[in-house]
């Protein structure tokens, strides 16, 4: 039986599924991909069909590159997300891509905000509650730490190659909805938040990640009774700094909410780097689902389309035929 | 009653719409989140993918690809308020109220200017209502706490408490069944599972019911 073997999983690491849905109600967050759209691609590429993605465990990387080997034979794993690479033997290979790894190599998973790790193959884990994810502050779900090993089931058939990063839809701006506490914020504080500039910050975890920008202030204060929040909110504590709340959310928060991420907003967000200044502009709830459709649709174009060979297989070829192809 | 009368309907993303029916924390208030829970759990609406009931609001969660905000608030508009079974059920939570267990109960007992043993009291006194899980898993909100025990909370958090905390702060008591930080103060420690995974239901208690803090061993 093959296997995947962590060696340093880095900081932030933590097996996901497409998160635990229906225990909010009991205060379970729901956890799930930070980035689903990347965790969707590198679920598909792996070979799942797509009405299982929500139910395939990836292994998602943070900030600090993880370092892991295959065990029992070779495996082939599929790499998502804005930026990522995986460097084995010599090469290193952007994502979005499928690779061979062969066994007791070392491999090196870089992300550069979030990425997904799939095998090609089930992943030997148990849910709690439904859900494979791994909540780090309740335990829930099972965790990752150095030398955990993840046993794999019959490999799924892939192709091998690099595919083209799907894009989002959408302009620069990152598309904001009304939230519940909308109007309880100023009329400067509303139009700051569009009209400003903000920045993301290196304060961010898999709860929430903070912004830097003018402070936004609530008429009335910032403790409201508490209610129930989704991924994506912009929570305002009573610095007036907005926090984007992410997979890790808590259920339910008293700090007001000024305004929700789309989903294809929130991805566009988890995929900026600390330090990136971004903007925000009001949009519209119709657009908004008509753009995740597109998503999820430009997904499966380029799953479906071109597959270009891997440094990887360029590498092993000239290892193997001893001449360099340079085409 | 529609869950929709005297409800604001507030969006909230396309993934989200939040029924409010008050700002305040009130019994009246919360019976009608519940009533529109239980209705809408009853009805099984098409998109919904759950519920989040709280003090005054009930967040409706839905999958953005099969359906709109505006789809599910039209078919919520025509179901009805189900009502709670008569007197929801009463558990009695057994609660130490020992020094190593009840470490700010002095604290508390010098700013409301009651004897120790009558802030124990005023906790067992009286049934208190759960209001809602939320903040962390089977993390329990209660209310009905008697007014002379309204206390701001702690300026500084203080170091994680132990799993099984009662806490209490302005106004409100809560059953923490993990360690964490809190600017809770922790008045008691009980045994009783608050939270289990491996149960069905996964907590002991939900929101509407009642619980009775009792003095324990």
């Amino acid at each position: 039986m093959t296997a995947i073997v962590l060696d340093q999983p880095g900081a932030l690491t933590s097996l996901q599924d497409g998160g635990r849905v229906g225990h909010a109600r009991h205060g379970v967050p729901r956890s799930g991909p930070v980035d689903p759209l990347a965790h969707r691609m590198a679920a598909r590429c792996s070979g799942v069909p797509v009405d299982e993605v929500s139910s395939t465990v990836g292994i998602e990387v943070g900030p600090q590159p993880m370092t892991m080997h295959v065990e029992g034979g070779t495996v082939a794993v599929a790499l998502a997300g804005s930026g990522a690479e995986l460097a084995v033997a010599g090469s290193s290979v952007s994502a979005p891509c499928v690779v061979d790894l062969p066994p007791d190599v070392p491999v090196t998973v870089r992300a550069r905000t979030w990425a997904y790790l799939v095998p090609a193959a089930a992943v030997d884990v148990q849910p709690v509650l439904g859900s494979r994810s791994h909540h780090p502050r309740s335990g829930l779900g099972p965790s990752l730490v150095a030398g955990s090993r993840l046993g794999l089931g019959a490999p799924r058939a892939v192709r091998v190659g690099r595919r083209q990063a799907p894009r989002l839809p959408g302009g620069p701006e990152l598309t904001l909805l009304p939230a519940p506490q909308t109007q309880l914020f100023t009329a400067p504080a509303r139009s700051a938040l569009v009209q400003s500039s903000f920045s993301t910050t290196t304060a961010f975890d898999r709860m929430a990640h903070r912004l830097d920008g003018p402070a936004l202030e609530a008429d009335g204060g910032h403790d409201i009774v508490s209610d129930g929040i989704v991924a994506g909110a912009l929570q305002v504590p009573g610095d007036g700094r907005p926090w984007v709340l992410t997979a890790d959310h808590q259920t339910t928060g008293g700090y007001p909410k000024i305004a929700v991420l789309t989903t294809v907003g929130l991805a566009r967000f988890v995929r900026l780097p600390p330090g990136t200044s971004l903007r925000f502009a009001w949009g519209d709830p119709d657009t908004a689902r008509a753009q995740l459709r597109d998503a999820h649709e430009e997904v499966e174009r380029v799953v479906a389309g071109r597959i270009t060979p891997t440094e990887l297989q360029l590498g092993r070829a000239n290892l193997i035929d001893g001449v360099v192809d340079g085409t | 009653m529609s869950p929709l009368e005297g409800a604001s309907v507030v969006p909230f993303g396309e993934c989200a719409v939040v029924l409010e029916y008050g700002d305040r924390i009130d019994p009246a208030v919360h019976e009608r989140v519940l009533g529109a829970d239980r209705a809408i759990t009853a009805a099984d609406v098409a998109g919904v993918e759950e519920l989040v009931p709280s003090y005054r609001s009930l967040l409706v969660r839905i999958d953005p690809l099969a359906t709109s905000p505006e789809e599910v608030v039209d078919a919520i508009a025509h179901l009805d308020d189900v009502p709670a079974v008569a007197g929801g059920s009463l558990v009695d939570v057994e609660v130490s109220f020992a020094p190593d267990d009840a470490p700010d109960l002095p604290t508390v007992a010098d700013r409301t200017g009651l004897h120790r043993d009558e802030v124990v009291g005023l906790l067992t006194g009286t049934p208190l209502r759960v209001y809602l899980h939320g903040f962390a898993p089977g993390f329990a909100y209660l209310g009905g706490v008697p007014g002379q025990l309204d206390l701001a909370r702690r300026a500084t958090p203080r170091a994680p408490v132990p799993p099984g905390s009662v806490l209490l702060a302005a106004g409100q008591a809560a059953l923490c069944p993990t360690s964490m930080p809190t600017g809770w103060w922790v008045v008691g420690r009980t045994d009783h599972v608050l939270f289990d995974p491996r149960q069905d239901p996964v907590v002991p208690f939900g929101p509407g019911d009642e619980v009775r803090l009792v003095v324990g061993p």
